[in-house]
């Protein structure tokens, strides 16, 4: 309570030596940015008044509202890749004025003074980064596969887990601990196909920001960031549509006007076709097998959907939903018949196994203004994550047509998370040095943490149906929040807010006071001197393994036995603007993150019994500093970043209680991104990256020691045991790769043909996904005699994958 | 079935190669095997020695050590090296009249090993101690309390009554354990059974969905008493539906030190850890001081379910 107190004081302090600039006589210009050709709201939007020095940033839904003196004012409306807009006029009263703005020849560099508010120099936030989806889509992917995840694995701080997989490990924190929202929904299962590739369409998607440090107040819930990726809206001026034709996948995207300028809609979906593509073949390959009848695959679709609608310029709704799954499956069916003196026998024999996997997130929201500086958000969401793994086996047995046995047998193990959600959000401008933030939440979580149900039927004689495991836990989850985002003279800005919230599980009530503080002060040369400082707290935990995504992973509460994780994170920096095109900022920062979770040693998510008895908690901590040089215009554009960093772990019963580091202690991280536009048709980009190799656990030794037999204790046997010295001691290769791509398009007469060409790991490096020991034999012709050697062997996955596709837009 | 697809997409696109890792260089430690139970009066010890991972070497047993034997710091005995004889069968190239293969039992090995012979059996309660040093070895030792005698009523046997993590309906035998106040403790439970009275006993298939039960490295359940401490506690140990009229039921219920209980559970993970090729290699137990390999104690009893 007394962190609260001070952020309350600080609060009042603020606002008192700002109230002052509410004397004079004012008034308020508010409205929305859009995208003049799609009536897309632009988020993040600046609208600046150069010869005042004061402007605001659009929010989420494109809202701004600007309060200035009495006077002329010259505003310039401004957005990353739209042409600047200008407008003058006299403010004598309260006007609500919406801007459109037009897409920016993006050959020409365009410099306005009003640019100068965007610059990460005059933002208040750090350890932000938003990456514009038209760059994401630029840039070359593995299997041609645009992924938004993976083009965020190429920022500073930010790491990839193993080989090609899109799981984002954040300044040492894991993947559960990045807070993804998707249209403010959260998303729990962010994998398709083990991780390979994110459940995120990039044609459906209008932005996309990660923040790493610094948190607002208004986020909460997780300890080492914040995604927010938000959906486009749909065209509310004519009728579009997007697709393409890949590899593995083929997506489409229709967007268009229900009522033009009114309500539009839009719908995107994607499935890939492995399964189909691969059909004859297994058709062709079970055909050598009598009496044997296989089909088998896997694919993966997902569909966005959206729909707004505007009552007027006050209100308007939302509706959005995101549906998608993942399924593997193989069936095999046999069926044999012996024909003998007395009849024919012919027995049956079936087994059907499957693993789905899926979320579906959805959000109505309706936004509602008050007043022109009072804005509102009303969210309601409904999210699920299920898994659903299972075998069936049926078996048949006939004599002369006559059923003597018949049996089946079944098992699933199925697991998930159900969240629903409402909340309310308010943004209140009262002056333009105030921006404040507030709103309350209230989420009803269901944990499936994981059961199996036995189905048996044995003719007549014998049937059973049983549900063994975890029980279904349910919890409540309350928010609070409020931040201001103030400034004070030219030079000093804060954002100073607290989030508090409120977990009630079991019986058990767990609260939290969160303070967090971003400050901003300009140096000469238009030099920002940053810090922030965020406490964070999670109520959800993720039992899983390190580095692969898979589906079994279990999202699990807080419990009388399993504290809330908890962190704090200070960091400071400076950023910079160089010539109106290089963005340049380095950020230090530490880490602290306590009551983590890991499986003991050797358990695994199929061990029955309580959860609870399977995990570990334990503390960690990370630090570093990030360096990040970016060009957002002209014909080149890209980034360099390079992240050192340390990142260890401590668990009382892992590794002896010792230190150890974190698999993902990545002391250099380079990441480097170019991609240019040569003339109208032709785009190519170009990626590479390095980073110290993983940490693993390797045997240094190997002992022979002898144990009693369980069947008589007097009798001992050796048996072989392997022993590393310390967890994660030893260091996998260095990780580095370099990708390209190519676009070419094509202005035709009814639509535009992109064609896209491109190679993943295209110098081929053989990068290390995991390492193990074994034994070689080799034959020794002298002896005759195979003789053994030990080795230790390195697998490598994605070697240089070219890619292709083929897109239309119209 | 967790991996099964994934391992499936991986050896499409993976490729492999054989690489030099820079491992520190191993120095050779003893390693010591030595598991006693209250009562004993003739001990055994085994001494080898590790060796680096990539060594084609074999782990040697060690000759010409010396071996200690200690109750609270006062000496009880000193190991006398010995030798024990391991066979196996080999077939010897000829077949019996019904055209079954022969075999005969040869020396596979000669195993050096230390025996102790001590003028009092090991007693509940008391602290033990055991040393072992070898040239161009450092001195090892280990030290173990033994644990007092477990106590356990109301042993029961029921038939098909529970399904197993097949589905499958299992007989279950049922003891109830009455745990000690205000320590950890630890359990062991192993099942034998016979099928005359009189005749020999023999191991059968046992499982548990008991919760913190598990199975231990050697083959038997392990169980701590973290859900339990001082209080009484039901454990199930469930084997394959038998005819109840021919068989009995024998039950060991040991009371463990902790660092049996930690070196089997350890040895379990280590086994299930070496199938999966995603699982971070465990790290085996070892309560050896400067060296590597186990010393424990238990207590032991056993319920006769006939």
């Amino acid at each position: 309570m007394k962190q609260l107190n001070y952020v309350l004081l600080a609060l009042a302090w603020f606002w008192c030596t700002t109230a002052e600039a509410q004397q004079q006589e004012r008034y308020t210009i508010s409205g929305y940015v859009e995208d003049a050709n799609t009536g897309e709201k632009l988020i993040a939007a600046n609208v600046f008044e150069p010869e005042k020095g004061k402007g605001t940033t659009a929010n989420v839904y494109g809202f701004f509202s600007l309060t200035l003196p009495k006077d002329s004012v010259y505003l310039a409306i401004s957005y990353v890749g739209y042409e600047t807009q200008y407008f003058r006029m006299y403010l004598d009263k309260d006007v609500t004025m919406n801007f459109a703005l037009g897409v920016g020849a993006e050959l020409n560099e365009v410099v306005v003074t009003a640019d100068k508010y965007e610059r990460v120099e005059q933002k208040t936030q750090m350890s932000q980064v938003s990456v514009p989806v038209t760059q994401i889509k630029k840039l070359p992917a593995l299997l041609g596969e645009v992924d938004v995840l993976k083009s965020l694995q190429l920022l500073p701080g930010v790491q990839s887990g193993g080989e090609g997989t899109s799981g984002l490990y954040v300044r040492g924190g894991s993947p559960d601990q990045n807070l993804i929202l998707l249209d403010g929904v959260p998303v729990y299962n962010v994998s398709h196909l083990f991780g390979f590739f994110s459940v995120f369409n990039a044609d459906a998607v209008k932005n996309v920001t990660l923040t790493k440090g610094g948190f607002p107040a208004r986020f909460g819930g997780r300890l080492s960031s914040v995604l927010e990726i938000n959906m486009k809206e749909g065209n509310m001026k004519e009728f579009k549509g997007t697709g393409s034709i890949g590899l593995i996948s083929s997506r489409l995207t229709l967007e268009g006007p229900i009522w033009k300028d009114r309500t539009s809609f839009i719908v995107s979906g994607r499935r890939t076709y492995i399964d189909l593509l691969a059909k004859p073949f297994i058709a062709a390959a079970a055909a050598t097998q009598e009496g044997t009848d296989f089909t088998g695959g896997y694919y993966f679709y997902d569909v966005n959907a959206k729909i707004n609608h505007k009552f007027s310029e006050k209100d308007r709704l939302y509706a959005s939903v995101y549906a998608g799954d993942d399924r593997f499956y193989a069936k095999v069916n046999e069926s044999d018949d012996y024909i003998g003196p007395e009849g024919t026998y012919n027995y049956d024999y079936g087994i059907e196994t499957g693993l789905d996997w899926g979320n579906i997130t959805s959000a109505l929201r309706y936004n509602h203004l008050f007043s022109n500086k009072l804005f509102s958000n009303i969210t309601a969401t409904y999210s699920r994550y299920n898994l659903d793994t299972g075998v069936e086996v049926s078996e048949r047995e006939t004599f002369n047509g006559q059923n003597f046995s018949d049996a089946s047998y079944a098992a699933k193990y199925l697991s998930g998370i159900e969240d629903l959600a409402a909340k309310i959000d308010f943004d209140y401008l009262p002056n333009p040095s105030n921006h404040i933030r507030f709103g309350v939440s209230a989420t009803h979580h269901t944990f499936k943490p994981g059961a199996l149900n036995f189905k048996i039927e044995e003719g007549s004689e014998f049937s059973l149906d049983t549900l063994i495991g975890s029980t279904n836990e349910t919890s409540m989850d309350y928010t609070a929040y409020v931040e201001d985002e103030i400034t004070i003279g030219q030079n000093f800005k804060a954002n100073i807010g607290v989030h508090g919230s409120a977990f009630v599980v079991d019986g058990e009530t767990y609260t939290s006071v969160q303070p967090r503080v971003g400050l901003r002060y300009l140096l000469p040369g238009d030099v920002a001197l940053k810090a922030s400082y965020a406490t964070m707290t999670q109520y959800l935990h993720l039992l899983t393994n390190e580095g692969i995504g898979l589906p079994t992973d279990l999202w699990l509460p807080s419990t009388a036995r399993v504290a809330p994780e908890q962190s704090w994170q200070a960091a400071l920096g400076v950023a910079k603007t160089f010539n109106d095109k290089f963005e340049f900022s380095v950020e230090g920062y530490y880490k602290k993150m306590t009551n983590l979770i890991s499986y003991k040693e050797g358990a695994s998510f199929i061990d029955f019994g309580d959860w609870q008895d399977k995990i570990e908690q334990g503390e960690g901590e990370s630090y570093g500093a990030e360096f990040f040089l970016q060009k957002k215009k002209g014909k080149t554009t890209g980034w360099l970043g390079y992240t050192l960093s340390w990142t260890d772990r401590q668990f009382e019963n892992i590794n002896g209680g010792r230190v150890y580091p974190f698999k993902y202690d990545r002391r250099h991280d380079i990441s480097a991104v170019v991609i240019h536009q040569f003339g109208e048709r032709i785009s190519a980009s170009a990626t590479w990256v390095y980073g110290t190799g993983n940490a693993i656990t390797l045997p240094v030794s190997q002992s022979d020691v002898y144990i009693p037999s369980n069947y008589n204790s007097d009798f001992q046997y050796p048996i072989t045991v392997e022993r590393p010295e310390e967890k994660n001691a030893y260091r996998m290769a260095a990780y580095h790769r370099f990708d390209v791509g190519v676009d070419f398009i094509k202005q035709k007469k009814r639509y535009k043909r992109k064609f896209t060409i491109g190679a993943y790991n295209a110098y081929n490096r053989k990068n290390p996904f995991f390492i193990y020991a074994t034994d070689e034999y080799d034959f020794n012709p002298f002896t005759e005699e195979f003789e053994s050697k030990r080795v230790f062997k390195q697998l490598s996955i994605f070697t240089i994958i070219p890619a292709f596709s083929w897109g239309f837009e119209f | 079935m967790k991996y099964i697809p994934f391992i499936f997409l991986i050896f499409i696109i993976a490729c492999e190669q054989v690489v030099d890792i820079d491992i520190p260089e191993h120095e050779p430690q003893l390693v010591l095997s030595s598991f006693y139970k209250a009562g004993d009066t003739k001990i055994t010890a085994y001494l080898t020695k590790s060796i680096p991972i990539l060594s084609s070497d074999d782990p040697d047993d060690i000759w010409g050590a010396t071996i200690n034997f200690y109750e609270n710091d006062l000496l009880l005995g000193q190991f006398e090296e010995s030798v024990d004889t391991a066979f196996t069968y080999q077939f010897t190239g000829e077949f019996d009249d019904e055209g079954y293969p022969l075999y005969e039992e040869v020396i596979s090995n000669i195993l050096h090993i230390y025996l102790l012979e001590l003028s009092a059996p090991l007693e509940s309660g008391k602290v033990y101690k055991i040393t072992a040093e070898a040239p161009d070895y450092e001195p090892v030792s280990a030290v173990q309390q033994v644990p007092i005698l477990p106590n356990v009523s109301n042993p029961e046997y029921s038939p098909e009554s529970r399904p197993n993590l097949d589905g499958y309906l299992m007989d279950a035998l049922t003891i109830q354990l009455q745990d000690p106040p205000d320590s950890d403790d630890y359990y062991e439970f192993n099942v034998f059974l016979r099928y005359d009275q009189g005749g020999g006993w023999g191991s059968t298939w046992t499982e548990s969905i008991t919760p913190g039960v598990e199975r231990g490295g050697n083959g038997t359940f392990l169980l701590n008493d973290n859900l339990f401490d001082g209080g009484t506690y039901n454990v199930e140990l469930l084997v394959p539906p038998r005819d109840t009229a021919e068989v009995d039921f024998r039950i060991e219920i040991n009371s463990i030190s902790r660092d049996k209980y930690l070196f089997f559970k350890s040895l379990e993970a280590y086994y299930l850890a070496q199938d999966n090729p995603f699982a971070e290699p465990v790290i085996v137990h070892t309560n050896v001081e400067n060296g590597q390999g186990i010393f424990s104690m238990e207590n032991k009893i056993e319920v006769i379910i006939e």
